[in-house]
């Protein structure tokens, strides 16, 4: 393509004109879109915004407070025996002494020392044992 | 809402809890698996050194392996004696007895480990080494093991009681308040609340029988099962205190 023809080419695309549907379709499109309301700004309104948001927030947290029950305590006031934080609290306390972790401590420390002693005392080396002692060590660490 | 808290508490408790126990024992048994990776490590080298060179770091490695095991050890003791001291309030004095000698056992086991550091630290060689920990052994697989595992048996004993005391004062403020109680559900489930009191009183009750029963550490009977089914009991009883709160609020007046 030569540069003259190039030139001409690109005076032609001047005259290039919308094709009328399309011309009156776009403008009663732009005329027809919601108008942005002037109020908007307006300070009273900015106010109802405000306020309208902290209602929002107000109402999750009555309907957060009383799912809770902080609000409307289900636990009544007058049994306080039966005060259900302390129940749970109580028996988690008794829950966590069955799992007996004490005993069972003792009881695999014993033997793990006592491999531990072997490997001081043998001449030859034993990597087994310690591949042992650590798998121990992190099931211990695992299920404590 | 709660509910989910609760239930995120419960979890939190039952991950941590049983790791408290043994807390300041893990780093001690985490040296003594270093040292003895590092021991393994020498005995395996085969490079440069020469032998006299070989066999003298394999004396330090064998002597720090030792040391850990004695530091692990004392820590052993140091945490049961600890919990032994703070125990009072004994069902009878034959049981004091028992919790001093424990504590006394536990502080000749304690001078012990310390004696063996000593003879450690001294400027000795491959064969008084190995001599130290075959006595250590043979001490240990002859008298602390059984001894040690009986110790930790009765401490558990006695935190039981303290779970125990609670729950029997926890039940005796219920039937204190059992009039109250009443006077705020519908006639029709009195029926219910006592059925509910009395299942919980009956099984706190069993619950410090057995408790009692493996206090007779003379019977030599199978404590941690005993143990075991006591807090079963008091488990039960608490799941009774809450259903009759439930039922407090579910039915007022």
């Amino acid at each position: 393509m030569s540069y003259d023809y190039l030139l001409e080419y690109l005076k032609s695309l001047k005259s290039i004109n919308p094709d009328s549907d399309f011309l009156s379709r776009s403008r009663n499109l732009i005329l027809n879109q919601p108008k942005r309301p002037a109020y908007v700004f307006h300070v009273r309104n900015q106010f109802l915004n405000v306020f309208k948001f902290s209602l929002a927030i107000g109402l999750s947290l009555i309907m957060f407070l009383s799912l809770s029950g902080k609000l409307f305590p289900k636990n009544n006031i007058f049994v306080a025996s039966l005060n259900n934080k302390n129940l749970i609290k109580e028996s988690l306390k008794a829950d966590i002494n069955i799992q007996l972790a004490e005993v069972k401590y003792y009881k695999e420390t014993s033997a793990q020392v006592t491999w531990a002693l072997s490997e001081i005392i043998n001449n030859e080396n034993n990597a087994a044992i310690t591949r042992l002692l650590k798998e121990k060590a992190r099931e211990n660490d695992e299920n404590p | 809402m709660m509910r989910i808290l609760n239930a995120i508490f419960i979890l939190f408790l039952l991950v941590i809890g049983p790791t408290v126990h043994a807390k300041s024992l893990k780093p001690a048994l985490n040296d003594v698996i270093e040292s003895l990776e590092q021991l393994i490590a020498i005995k395996n080298s085969e490079n440069y050194l020469s032998s006299d060179e070989k066999a003298n770091i394999e004396v330090e490695a064998r002597k720090t392996a030792l040391n850990k095991i004695l530091e692990l050890s004392i820590e052993e003791v140091k945490n049961l004696k600890d919990k032994l001291e703070q125990f009072d309030d004994f069902s009878s004095e034959e049981i004091g007895l028992l919790n001093q000698n424990h504590i006394n056992a536990l502080s000749d086991y304690e001078s012990y480990y310390e004696s063996i550091r000593q003879q450690v630290n001294q400027n000795i060689g491959l064969s008084e080494v190995v001599d130290l920990a075959r006595k250590l052994k043979s001490w240990r697989e002859n008298n602390y093991h059984k001894k040690i595992n009986k110790i930790a048996s009765f401490v558990l004993v006695f935190q039981n009681q303290e779970t125990l005391k609670t729950a029997e004062n926890r039940l005796n403020k219920i039937l204190r308040d059992s009039k109250a109680i009443k006077s705020l559900v519908k006639t029709t489930k009195w029926g219910e609340v006592d059925k509910l009191l009395e299942v919980a009183e009956k099984l706190i009750k069993e619950a410090k029988k057995i408790n009692n029963d493996a206090q007779n550490f003379s019977l030599d009977l199978e404590t941690e099962s005993l143990i075991k089914k006591a807090t079963q009991n008091i488990i039960e009883a608490y799941q009774g205190f809450i259903t009759l709160g439930k039922l407090v609020n579910n039915n007022p007046r």
